[in-house]
Formats: C-alpha cells, structure tokens, sequence
C-alpha cells in the first residue's frame, strides 16, 4: 500500500467517522423530538374529535327524543298508525320531520320492527327491520355509525334509537346525521394528520389497515408513508339488509411521514456533501502531502540507486530545511566519504595491478625481443660462419630488427599511458591549460579559451594535470566535424563543496549517443580510427586520483561537455588529514 | 322551461298549456272524449275509412292570412318526421280548403286520432305562426302571448313554467295554473278566490324490464295486480292517482315501435326521470318491495333482483338508457291513450315488457274572474277569450 494511499485512508478514518457520528445523531434526535411533537398534536386532535362526536351525539338525541315526544301526543299518528286516518301522511311524516329536525336519517317502527315512516327511505314503508332500533338499544351510551340503506343507495349516519308510547302501542325511532367520510377527513387542520374513518372491511384512500378491535400499538405501519398515531372504536351497524349486527368503526388519526421523511433527506443530503467534500479535501491533501514528501523521496532514491563505485558524481544537495534535506545532505556526505574511500581503494588496487602488469610488460616485452633474438643468433652464427654474407644478411633481417623494435616503441608508449601517475604537490590550473593550448597548431580549428583568475591551487601533479585536459582538449579537437566547429576550454571557481577548480572543455562535435556514453570511461573502447581506448579512461581515474569528480553532458550531433571538478588543494589536503585521522 | 325548438310538439306539462293557446289542430276533442271541429268544419270517410277528407273553415294564422289546406299540409310536414308520423299516414291538399288523410290501416277513430297535439298547425318560421286565440309574443317569445287581433288596451296574458312551489306562485296571484301537486290543489281548494278542477287522466306509469321477456305483452302489462297497483297509487305515489285499468294500448299495434338494442349485463338499478317525481316515488317504492321478500311476483322479483338502487337521470338521458336498456328496470311516463305521435312515448328496447303501474292526472286551478278555459279530452287546457266564454 503505497504512502499516498496510507495517508487518504488516514485522513478518512480522521474526518469521515467523526462526522457519521454526528449525523446518526442528529437523525435519531431529529425524529424523537418531532415524533414526540407529533403525538402531542395528535393526543390534542384525538381529544377535540371524541368531544365533538359526544357533543354531536347528545344534540342528535336531543333532537330524537323531540320528534318521539312530538309523536306520543300526536292524534293524528295515533290514528294513522292504527289504519283511522290518511295513510300518505305517515308515510310523508318521516321527510317532513326529518328536514325539519335537520336530520338525514329517520325511520318509526312499531313494536314488530315494522317501518311506520322514513325519512331518508319514504317507500320502504311496510318493510320488517328491527335490528337496527334493537341493536342501537342495547349499545351503551354514546356515539354510534349505522350504514343506512336509501333508494339511492346506502348512507352512513351517526345514529341514535329512542323509543315511545302512543295509543297503548310502543314504537321506536331512530335518527341520525349524515357522516361524510372525506369531511372526516378534513378535520384534521395540520397537513401532516389525517382522520380517517374506517369501516369494517373498508380502507379509506391511503389509511393504513388496522386491526378488528382493540387497542393499538403505535408504529409505523403501511407503506411507510404513513404512521397510526391514535384510533378511536365506534360503535358500527350494518343496516343496509333486514339484519344487522354490531361491529367496530375506527376513527383513525395517522400522521404523514412526509415532513419527517423530508428532514431526514435534508439531513442527509447535507450529511453526504459533507462527506463528499471531505473525501475531496483528503484526496487533494493527500496528492500534496505525497507530492512534497514522496516525490523528493523518489528522487533521492533514484540518485543513490545510480551510485556505484565508478559512478560517484550524484549531486545531493539540497536547499531543503526539513528531514528530506537533511536526508538528502547525508546522502551527499556519505557518497564524498565513499569517494575518497574508492580513490584510495583505487590506489590500492593500483599497487596490487603492478604485479600483473610487470608481468604483462614482461611477456609483451620478450614477445618482441624473440624476433631480436632470433636475428642476432642468426648474425652471430653467418659471422661465424660466412662472415663474408653478413652484409647480405643483415640487409635481409634488418626488417625484422626495426619491426620489433618499432613495436617495443608501441609497446612501451602504450603502457606508459595506461600507467599514470598523480604526483603530489599542486598545480595552476589555468597555467596549465594555457600550456597545453600552447600546443595546438595555431588556425586548426575554433578553440577558445575562457579562464577566470584567482583560481586556487588543485592539489597533484601538473604533468597528471597536463594529461587530463590534453586528453579532454584532444578529445574535443577530434570529434569536430568539420574546421567550423568549435571547442572552448574553461575553467571557473567551485563555491560548493568546500571550494576548488571547474574545468570545462566543450566542443560542437558529434557527440554521444547513451550507449557510447555509457562505454566511454571503459579500458579500451574508442570510436576514433586509430584511437587506444585508453584517453578517458585514463582522465577518470587521474581526476579520481586528484580527488575530483568528472562529468559528462552530451547530445548526439550538437556536441560534449566534459566538467572536471577538483578540490581546492587546501580542501584536499585537510579531507585527507580527516580521513586519515 | 318552454323550448322553441319543441313547437309544435309539447314535451311536458308546461309546452302542453303554452303550445295549446297558439296552435290549433284540425279536430279538438272534448272533455268527454267526443271529436269537436276546430280547424276543420266538416270531415267524412271513404269506404273504406282509409281515406279522410278534412273541410276548413275560416281560420286564420296570427298575421291574418287564411290557413288552407296547403298551409296545413306544409306544417305536417314540417313536423312529422319528429312526431313519427311518416309510417302512419299521408297527406294531401287538392285544393285551398279540404285537406285528405290517407291512413295505411282502416282508421274509424281518424277525427280522435287527428287530435293528437302533434298535428297543431303553425305557419312557417322558427317561431311559426298562431292559429290559436293566441299569440307568442314576437319579442318575448313565449315568454308573452297576447290575444290575436287585440289592440293592446288589455294587458296581456303571460305564461310562466316554473319549478317553484305551485302555491308560491298562486299566492303572487298567477290565474290559472296546471299542476299535478297534490298539496297545491288541496291548498288551493281551501281558498275560496280558487277554484279546482281534476283534469282527465292523462299519464300511464309502467315499469319497462329489459331482462323480462313473456310471451304475452297483455298478460306481462297486469303482472302487478290491480290491488298492488292501487296500493302504489294510494301510499306509494304523491301525486292524484289510481291502479292503471286495461286496456294498456302499448301491448297492442302500436305506431311507437319499440327500438332494438343490444342487452347485455343490466345495472342493477331503476333509472327514472328526474323531473318526474311519481316516477321516482314508483321507483322507489319498487325497490324498497324488491328486497321484501314476496311482494313482488316471481317474474318481476327475477328482474329486480336486490341489492337494487335509483337513479334519477335527464329526460334526454333516461330516453337514451331505456333505449339501450342495460338497467334492471325503468319507470317510464306514458301518454294514458295512443297517439298517432310517439314524441312522448320512450322507445324502449324490444323484447322488453312493459308493466302497467298507475295513471295521473294534473289539476286545474283556476282564480275566480280569471278568463275561462276549456278542458279538452287529453288534458290540455285552452284558455278562452272573453269574448267567446259561454
């Protein structure tokens, strides 16, 4: 798991469980105190609609027992319901009474249950139906629904029975009000209550199904819409058919979820942004974090995986004043350390190459004296022998002598370059690059020379000097294309690194490509014709020997430039003293 | 409401009286049911009493031109097509003042039959001309009727339909007044400024059964016995009534042939007139007896099977279902004696029967010192100038 992704993850757990917290907080709260306010108007709303219908119920038997008065001392009914009188106005007395009591329901019945008069049902006279007077007698005291049947259909009605005497004969009457479902309904003033009624085996719009009887836990229930907050039972008879019975109505107050469901989205939706910009805020802070810390990180790792022995020009320094500098700085120390640690490993390994080469010299050198051998004896034995050939002969093999000593010559210049020596003491600079300058044939092509003054002396040899930058210059001179290019020799003080000498030979030639690069320095490897290969591997190890550093920018047909850094011959001098202390 | 549209052909009560004072027919018939001439003088039959020779007298249309036979012919013809009246007849006028009849069938009762209101004669125009004693007011149209040929210095009559309560409008001093509302003729026989008069029976009630199909239409007409029919026109109905009495002329050869439908599954429900309030109390009382067990017979109980309810619908409307015939049952208002004219007979489905119930009749109510008027065999009331009163 990488450093970045470490860090978003820490920034969520940071912010993200925190703020879930406090939401789910919010929520729950949120929905206690509104469903505890809810209940309050609902207790309220409940309350108001029973003293409503109590009110309702005792002004209908208020109006009942006023038509069963009117009726008990009434001749004309007296005579009528005993067949003496004008039937039609009996029949007619229920709708005149009816309207007159402002009732919606009216039927007297004798005592079999036979219908004298109705009101709402003028035709149903005759007809046999004694439950509905029977069963609302029995009910106690208080409101009751009746379905009432009409010609048009059936109406429901609050509903009240009373009974009276006329002529010896007993008779009962019921009356009632018409109820209008919908108008139930709009009792309910706050937008989030509903009133509903509901009749057994009847749901009314939405109203959530309830229970036959009894009491009712409040919960959620339906759809989740919706929630029964309080019902009330009523007294309910079905009186559209000849027998009735007693069932239970429910006046059911609900309370709409809509407005809580709304908090709580609200709640949400505001819950989720906040997540969702702090999800953006952890990105963002985790992509800079990663950026300023892993980045400078990644580099220094790729610097130091780049070192190796031969390879100690990384530069690590740094302008940073926090742990990554610092890092950075203890990086370049160490790669110093290490680089005086392989110059004098190289010396070391120097000495112990001597062996081999003496013995290489050795073998080479007896290589060519065989020939030289092999003439003499031959000279020596035509003296002996035919001294008067030797002219002859020694014309013959005098080709031989200078061929082998010809390759001696080679022999013996090649291994004195591959066999440097640093020297000690110090050495100009700049009086040396002008001496090796000196030295090239005047018009050959382009050369300038930039030098700076004061230039502090670099410690070694000025000859090992002289043979690093007339390698760089020759070099530069030979990989010139054409008598227009052009090489610039330079040089310039150090100010980092405790100081020291900058040489820079430049030239406009052909350049490296990155292999040629990366085999330049090897023993042997050159793209000249007639080249030794020995040149820059010769001026690495004598910059190494002098403490210095040699690098190397380079584009393929644009040209070189080869840095040589060297320490100040003070700064050498006391490094040495460290180290060998 | 009096619609133009209806003339010559009165649809209700209302049209009935208005439509009367404008427009006369060839034949009126008396309170005794007798044919009386009236644009007519004279008229005799062929041989064969197919053929009808009506004589004109001297009558004219309300702008003083002499209706002739052409002029009678013209009305007809404009108006026989709504009355229904191209299967039953034809007409001719082979000069200005005989009119012939010819009837498809031999027609003793011709003179009676020609009665019909349908056949009032009107000149041409949207609002036709009078024949009458009066005439609708050109302005108000039959808003106002003045007596024809009147100088102005009386103040005109003025007819009024009104659904108000018929005593209402008694006690703002109407003179005559046609109504079928029993407490208004009991109110008005109480006042000793009013007189009343029962008019002749005019309206059959039968309840129509689209589901209920007998093999006798005559049989099926009395499937309510007279006691249960005369039990209805006591209790059931607020209006004079009494048990319908054979014969029931719709289970005979009839000029309004009943109309096909298609009967498929009826609503169960008696649908009835609105504007008619002993149909509805018949309706009523129907399906209170419907869910009473035997008090209806068999045949009808089948028909009005409970749970059963009913609707008051449109005259329009009620013509329209009937036709259709996809209810249990309608409570439908028939004229008491055929006409030539099925333009107030609802053509119900074929196949259906038709159960005669009760006859109603209207009263007339008239103020003392008011003009006279005549009561004319099929109840309409013509009122008489002055002038000619006996």
């Amino acid at each position: 798991m990488s450093f970045r992704v470490r860090l978003f993850l820490a920034f969520l757990a940071a912010v993200l469980l925190p703020l879930a917290f406090l939401a789910a907080g919010v929520r729950r709260e949120m929905t206690a105190r509104l469903t505890a306010e809810y209940q309050r108007r609902v207790s309220a709303l409940t309350g108001v609609l029973r003293d409503d219908l109590a009110v309702e119920d005792a002004d209908l038997a208020a109006r009942v027992r006023g038509i069963a008065s009117a009726l008990g001392g009434d001749t004309r009914f007296r005579l009528a319901a005993d067949g003496l009188a004008d039937r039609r106005w009996l029949l007619d007395y229920g709708a005149d009474a009816m309207r007159i009591a402002g009732l919606a329901v009216l039927q007297v019945q004798d005592s079999g249950g036979r219908v004298l008069t109705s009101g709402h049902f003028r035709n149903e006279y005759d007809r046999t139906a004694p439950d509905l007077a029977r069963l609302l007698a029995r009910l106690p005291p208080g409101p009751a629904l009746a379905r009432v049947r009409t010609a048009e259909g059936a109406v429901l009605a609050l509903v009240h029975a009373d009974s009276f005497e006329a002529g010896g004969h007993a008779y009962s009457i019921v009356g009632g009000t018409s109820i209008d479902p919908a108008a139930i309904g709009r009792l309910a003033r706050d937008p989030d209550l509903r009133v509903s009624l509901l009749l057994p085996g009847d749901t009314l719009g939405a109203a959530p199904a309830l229970p036959d009887s009894g009491a009712r836990p409040v919960g959620v229930v339906g759809n989740r819409t919706e929630r029964v907050a309080a019902d009330h039972a009523i007294p309910y008879l079905d009186a559209r058919t000849d027998s009735a019975t007693i069932a239970s109505a429910q006046l059911v107050v609900s309370q709409r979820l809509g407005t809580l469901a709304a908090l709580r989205r609200s709640v949400d939706f505001w819950f989720l942004g906040g997540l969702g910009a702090t999800l953006l805020l952890a990105l963002v802070l985790a992509a800079a974090l990663a950026a300023r810390v892993s980045r400078p990180l990644g580099e220094l790792a790729a610097k130091t995986a780049a070192i190796d022995l031969d390879r100690l020009d990384q530069d690590f320094a740094s302008d940073r004043d926090d742990e990554i500098g610092g890092l950075s700085r203890l990086l370049g120390a160490m790669t110093d350390r290490l680089r005086t640690g392989t110059a004098r490993l190289r010396d070391a390994e120097r000495r112990a190459a001597t062996g081999d080469l003496a013995r290489q010299v050795n073998h080479d050198v007896k290589n060519g004296l065989i020939p030289i051998r092999h003439v003499l004896r031959h000279l020596a034995e035509i003296a002996e022998r035919e001294p008067e050939r030797m002219a002859i002969v020694f014309a013959e093999r005098r080709g031989t002598l200078d061929a082998s000593v010809a390759y001696l010559e080679r022999l013996a210049r090649s291994y004195a370059q591959l066999s440097p020596a640093a020297g000690g003491g110090a050495a100009d600079v700049n009086a040396v690059v002008r001496e090796v300058v000196a030295g090239v044939a005047p018009g050959a092509v382009g050369l300038q020379v930039d030098l700076a003054d004061a230039l502090p002396p670099v410690p070694g040899d000025a000859t090992v000097l002289r043979r690093v930058v007339e390698n760089l210059l020759t070099n530069a001179i030979d990989s010139l294309a054409s008598p227009a290019g052009r090489v610039t020799v330079a040089t310039r003080a150090r100010s980092s690194d405790g100081g020291g000498v900058c040489i820079a030979v430049t030239d406009t030639g052909r350049g490296m490509t990155r292999a040629e690069l990366a085999r330049a320095f090897d023993d042997f490897y050159t793209t000249k014709d007639g080249g030794t290969g020995l040149g820059l591997s010769v001026v690495r190890r004598l910059v190494a020997d002098l403490g210095g550093r040699l690098r190397v920018e380079t584009q393929p047909g644009a040209g070189s430039c080869f840095l040589v850094e060297l320490p100040s011959a003070a700064a050498a001098s006391s490094a040495s003293d460290g180290a060998g202390a | 409401m009096i619609r133009a549209d209806n003339v010559i052909l009165p649809r209700d009560d209302a049209e009935l009286v208005a439509f009367r004072q404008f427009y006369r027919g060839l034949v009126r018939v008396d309170c005794a049911g007798e044919p009386r001439p009236d644009l007519a003088a004279r008229w005799a039959a062929d041989s064969t009493d197919r053929v009808w020779t009506f004589e004109l007298n001297d009558a004219r249309f309300a702008d003083g031109s002499v209706v002739t036979a052409a002029s009678v012919v013209a009305s007809w013809q404009r108006t026989r097509a709504a009355a229904g009246l191209s299967e039953s007849l034809a007409v001719a006028a082979p000069d200005a003042q005989h009119v012939v009849v010819i009837f498809f069938r031999p027609a003793r009762d011709a003179p009676l039959r020609l009665a019909d209101p349908a056949l009032a004669v009107g000149g041409g125009g949207t609002l036709p001309l009078a024949t009458g004693d009066f005439a609708p007011d050109p302005v108000a149209g039959f808003g106002l009727a003045v007596p024809r040929g009147d100088s102005g210095a009386r103040d005109p009559m003025r007819i009024v339909a009104s659904a108000a309560d018929p005593r209402d409008l008694l006690d703002h001093g109407a003179d005559l007044l046609v109504t079928r509302d029993p407490a208004a003729a009991a109110y008005a026989a109480a006042r000793p400024d009013l007189e009343v008069r029962a008019l002749p029976w005019d309206r059959s009630y039968a309840l129509v059964l689209p589901g209920l199909v007998t093999d006798s239409a005559v049989d099926a007409a009395a499937l309510i016995g007279v006691a249960a029919r005369d039990s209805l026109a006591r209790e059931a109905v607020r209006a004079d009534a009494r048990a319908a009495a054979p014969p029931f002329w719709w289970t005979g050869p009839s000029a309004c042939h009943p109309m096909s439908s298609m009967i498929g599954r009826r609503r169960a429900r008696i649908l009835f007139d609105r504007a008619d309030p002993t149909a509805r109390d018949l309706a009523e009382r129907l399906v209170a007896l419907a869910g009473a067990g035997r008090a209806l017979p068999a045949a009808i109980r089948g028909a009005l099977a409970p749970p059963l309810v009913v609707a008051g619908v449109s005259r329009t409307e009620f013509a329209t279902a009937i036709a259709a015939g996809a209810d249990a049952g309608y409570v439908a208002s028939l004229p008491r004696i055929e006409r030539l004219s099925c333009a107030d007979v609802p053509p119900w489905p074929a196949g259906a029967t038709a159960v005669a119930l009760v006859e109603t009749r209207a009263h007339l109510i008239r103020r003392r010192g008011a003009p006279p008027a005549l009561i004319e065999g099929d109840g309409a009331v013509r009122v008489l100038r002055p002038e000619h009163a006996p």
